[in-house]
């Protein structure tokens, strides 16, 4: 799958804590970690809302999509 | 579609009150077993039943074997005087005679074997053959066990596919509605009711197509070394053959057949909802 999720990034630069945001969001900390490192099948628009509310960033910042590598 | 169906399915199953679920999951895990074991003593017993029949005599009441002519060598036709033994029911021969069928009848006709009911003269064609082919031959033999088995095969696919019921019901009484196991017992279900009904039907022509192929493998071999051995006749009740057992062509099967068709369709869409299930567990 070429859709990175940039979630690390986004809380390194906000300083905010896995444990914090799992709270806010209602999943556990393992489903988030899962979610951190791309080992998802998907994410819900309500779990998207929540990191994007909680956070203060847009959908775009979170997820990007890898270019294909030429050759 | 299916996610519906599958959502419907366990929505269905959550409302059925679980002491009843289990109670009936539980009782038809029963009968099933019940079942198998009856499909499979089925199985046995004409595994062994029927070639014990083959070389077993049990009824000498209507004379059969008193007297046997042996066809195709004009000129050394056996003639054989046999009587059954009082004591073990065994065949005993009581005289040989070197001659043909003419004189044969000629002899009956002088004395009084009145023992005899029947002489290859009085006998039709049909009757020769349908005689013919209970003779304790190594092909007879050959040929019963060909049937037995074929016979046998759908049989024991049935029986399986009730035991996987069983384990099937088993794990909906445990409340395993959508694992794997439960699913893949439910398809092994559905796949052996589906094969036993299509196997049921085409089993008899294999058979067929056997038997005339070592028939005529048989002939060539006659014909090549012709036989000089003499032919005990050992009766068998007439009504045991194994084509006596046709198969798929009654009302009854055709249901079991839709009932196959029927659970299969259900076992694919447990296994899709399953899967979906699985894929729904990983979206965050």
């Amino acid at each position: 799958m070429r859709i990175r999720v940039a979630l690390n990034v986004m809380m390194a630069e906000r300083n905010v804590k896995s444990k914090d945001l799992a709270a806010f969001l209602g999943i556990t900390e393992a489903n988030l970690s899962l979610l951190k490192q791309g080992k998802v099948k998907g994410v819900r628009f309500e779990t998207l809302e929540g990191i994007c509310e909680y956070l203060n960033c847009e959908p775009g910042d979170i997820l990007r999509l890898e270019k294909r590598s030429e050759g | 579609m299916i996610r519906n169906a599958g959502a419907m399915m366990r929505r269905t199953l959550q409302d059925v009150p679980q002491s009843g679920l289990l109670k009936a999951a539980r009782v038809m895990s029963l009968v099933s077993v019940v079942a198998a074991a009856i499909v499979a003593l089925c199985a046995v017993n004409v595994l062994t039943v029927w070639p014990v029949a083959y070389i077993t005599p049990v009824n000498w009441s209507f004379d059969l074997g008193c007297v046997s002519c042996r066809k195709g060598l004009p000129n050394k036709n056996f003639v054989l005087f046999g009587k059954p033994d009082p004591n073990d029911g065994a065949g005993q021969v009581e005289q040989r005679l070197d001659m043909n069928c003419s004189e044969l009848k000629k002899k009956l006709i002088d004395q009084d074997l009145s023992k005899c009911a029947w002489t290859p003269h009085t006998l039709s064609k049909d009757e020769v053959a349908a005689r013919n082919r209970r003779l304790l031959t190594p092909e007879n033999l050959f040929k019963a066990s060909i049937r037995t088995v074929l016979w046998s095969i759908p049989v024991l696919i049935l029986a399986r596919g009730l035991l996987e019921a069983s384990r099937c019901l088993n794990g909906l009484a445990a409340g395993r509605y959508f694992e794997v196991d439960t699913v893949t017992h439910l398809r092994n279900f559905a796949t052996s009711g589906l094969l036993y009904v299509l196997l049921s039907p085409c089993m008899p022509i294999l058979g067929n197509v056997i038997l005339h192929a070592e028939e005529a493998i048989m002939q060539l071999y006659r014909e090549r070394w012709p036989p000089d051995e003499i032919h005990y006749f050992w009766p068998v009740p007439l009504d045991f053959s194994p084509d006596n057992f046709g198969i798929a062509k009654t009302f009854s099967e055709f249901l079991v057949g839709l009932y196959a068709l029927t659970l299969t369709i259900i076992a694919t869409v447990m296994a899709r909802a399953s899967t979906i299930v699985e894929d729904h567990a990983e979206i965050i």
